[in-house]
């Protein structure tokens, strides 16, 4: 039954893609670049939301996983001639390394210190890449090859979008597995009573450090796939406003869910395209300040109206729906679980 | 062979002697429970067994491992598995998933062969249904085995405690009052199943109120004051150690419980 719901899942991702290129070339506003950023940050904050869902605490560092992913892309592909293939996959292998190490050294603490760790993390991981020869300093460096797996080329911004979202179809599967297996499992329980999963065995240091590698993984990934893309990269790409903007993504898509990234980054980079075309329209002569405005009360608003972002709303809408029907009598008496059975666990993958 | 010897364990909460220079010896295949007015300790002694609370001084070892100062999951995983006197269910997850996480040691695949799913990952999954679906069905989960945990009445709520544990396979088990709240007959059926599981070779730590419960299916008791073991003996031999007369059973209503 999961199994069969999940390859429609994925049937129907796999059409959404060149569905979403012809309504680009049909939006004035909309252009492939958009839905190419759009998939890049989607598949960066899938990590994210991996992360976040599952140790209960914010990651403010994630910029510095996607750069790593960009560097060692930029440098190995442009200043080493490796193969664009073997210079990603090492950019996940020293993310997952530097992943395990902070992790290690975090979990291990109680209380919130994924929030400050990482975003330490992140500003000496900025302030490397802006000093470092290797990465070009402040201004960053080019000369970064197009994407070309073999003979396929990768040079308009179409077939970049389509590999992407592609991968972001994997990305989404791969986290479901994650979701879906003893770790997955130990970890939601662990979010209820830490006493009784280590009890029953479960490493929770260890299952959570294993989390948040898998979610550097996504955004080195994306890192090196936007190096390719952009072919020059500097600094203030992986600074702490993107690991913001992912945050951003990853909370208003929501939390609750593998797919939130997805909609949160579609939400996102939407928004700020509409404000961008919108707001001129309405403000005579409106700057850049004036999107801004626009742009954080969009989120605010969002917010407010969906606590657990716009993926849980949806899916428990469509949840709620189905299982009216299936399963009567079985709604949840106790009086702390108001919520549909489901949502019981909040702020955690499913 | 001794299963768990514990060497003048202690543990001090600021001036309270919770637990104090208890030398505990259990060998396996038996019930011992574990009996004292409330506040005696007895929770505390689980709590340092299990890694939970670090003692004060004094050493645990099991299964010849000197297992004091280990963390609590790598104590979990040699054998040891509990349950709580206030109840520590998994909310959000249904009963099936708790008892799944309680056979959790036995489970031998990572992130990396979930996230590929790699065989590794299938036969845990299996291995984790398998252990589950037998820890419910021994006490008499099956029927409520999708439902979710904490939405079921009070008294199966405690039996998912059991299975969870259960699942385990343990080589030593700590019940921590697995009938406090329960009716007679709900109680009756616990204390069944408990010597059910012993019958099956299941070493058992007991503690536990409902007094006639205790002396009628353990093997041994072990009564404690103020932290300190007063007695330690057959039930009949205990029941009459005057020693526990006053410090327990004579002036405590709860014995009549
Ligand atoms: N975490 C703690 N901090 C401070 N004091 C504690 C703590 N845990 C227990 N105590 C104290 O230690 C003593 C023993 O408590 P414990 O819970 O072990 O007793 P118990 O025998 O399990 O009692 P009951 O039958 O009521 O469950 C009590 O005086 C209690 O107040
Ligand atoms: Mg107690």
């Amino acid at each position: 039954m999961s199994r069969i719901r999940a390859l429609a899942a994925g049937l129907v991702f796999l059409a959404v893609g060149p569905l979403l290129l012809l309504l680009a070339e049909s939006v004035p506003f909309l252009l492939a670049s958009n839905l190419v950023v759009f998939a890049l940050f989607a598949l960066a904050a899938t990590g994210l939301v991996l992360i976040m869902g599952f140790s209960g605490q914010v990651s403010l560092g994630h910029a510095a996983f996607y750069g790593i992913g960009a560097y060692s892309t930029a440098i190995l592909t442009a200043d080493a001639g490796w193969s664009p293939l073997l210079a990603l996959l090492v950019g996940m292998v020293v993310s997952g390394l530097v992943a395990a190490v902070l992790g290690r050294a975090v979990f291990r603490l109680s209380g919130h210190f994924l929030a400050m760790a990482t975003l330490a993390f992140g500003l000496f991981y900025f302030y490397l890449i802006s000093f470092l020869d290797i990465t070009g300093g402040n201004g960053g460096r080019g000369g970064i090859p197009k994407l070309a797996l073999g003979s396929f080329e990768v040079l308009t911004d179409e077939r970049m979008f389509l590999l992407v979202w592609l991968l972001l179809g994997l990305g989404v599967l791969v986290a479901r597995n994650v979701v879906r297996s003893a770790t997955g499992r130990a970890l939601r329980a662990t979010g209820s009573s830490e006493v009784a999963a280590a009890c029953s065995g479960v490493n929770i240091v260890r299952a959570k450090v294993g989390v948040f590698v898998v979610g550097a993984l996504y955004a080195s990934l994306a890192g090196s796939l936007y190096a390719h893309w952009v072919t020059y990269i500097a600094p203030d790409a992986f600074g702490l406003l993107t690991s913001i903007e992912f945050l951003v993504i990853a909370t208003v898509g929501g939390l609750g869910t593998v797919w939130g990234a997805v909609v949160g980054a579609a939400f996102v980079v939407g928004i700020s395209e509409l404000t961008r075309e919108v707001v001129p329209l309405f403000v005579e002569g409106a700057t850049g300040s004036y999107e801004t405005v626009a742009y954080g009360a969009a989120l605010i608003l969002v917010l407010v109206v969906f606590h657990k972002g716009i993926a849980d709303a949806v899916l428990d809408t469509v949840r709620r729906r189905s299982s009216s029907a299936r399963v009567v009598g079985e709604v949840d008496a106790t009086p702390d679980s108001a919520a549909p059975a489901e949502t019981g666990v909040q702020r955690q993958v499913r | 062979m001794t299963l768990l010897a514990t060497h003048r364990l202690s543990k001090d909460f600021g001036g309270v002697h919770a637990v104090r220079d208890v030398d505990l010896v259990v060998e396996p295949g038996a019930i011992t429970a574990v009996i004292g007015p409330n506040g005696a300790g007895k929770t505390s002694l689980f709590n340092l067994l299990c890694g939970v609370l670090p003692p004060s001084s004094g050493r645990i070892s099991f299964l010849d491992n000197d297992v004091t100062g280990w963390s609590v999951s790598r104590i979990a995983a040699l054998g040891m598995a509990r349950t709580f006197q206030n109840l520590e269910l998994f909310r959000g997850l249904t009963v099936r998933e708790n008892v799944q996480v309680g056979a959790h040691r036995h489970l031998h695949a990572g992130v990396v062969s979930a996230a590929l799913r790699l065989p590794r990952h299938g036969r845990a999954e299996r291995e984790a249904s398998r252990r589950a679906d037998q820890a419910c069905e021994r006490l008499g989960l099956s029927e409520v085995r999708d439902r979710l945990a904490t939405a079921l009445p009070y008294g199966l709520q405690r039996r998912v405690e059991l299975a969870r544990a259960v699942a385990a396979e343990p080589k030593l088990l700590l019940l921590d009052e697995p009938m406090a709240g329960l009716s007679g007959g709900e109680a009756a059926t616990v204390a069944e199943m408990v010597s059910g599981l012993v019958a099956d070779g299941l070493t058992v730590l007991l503690v536990e109120h409902h007094m006639d419960t205790v002396m009628r299916v353990s093997d041994r008791v072990v009564v404690m004051n103020f932290g300190e073991v007063l007695a330690d003996g057959a039930p009949a031999a205990v029941q009459a150690d005057p020693a526990v007369i006053e410090a327990y059973l004579g002036s405590d209503d709860e014995g009549a419980a």
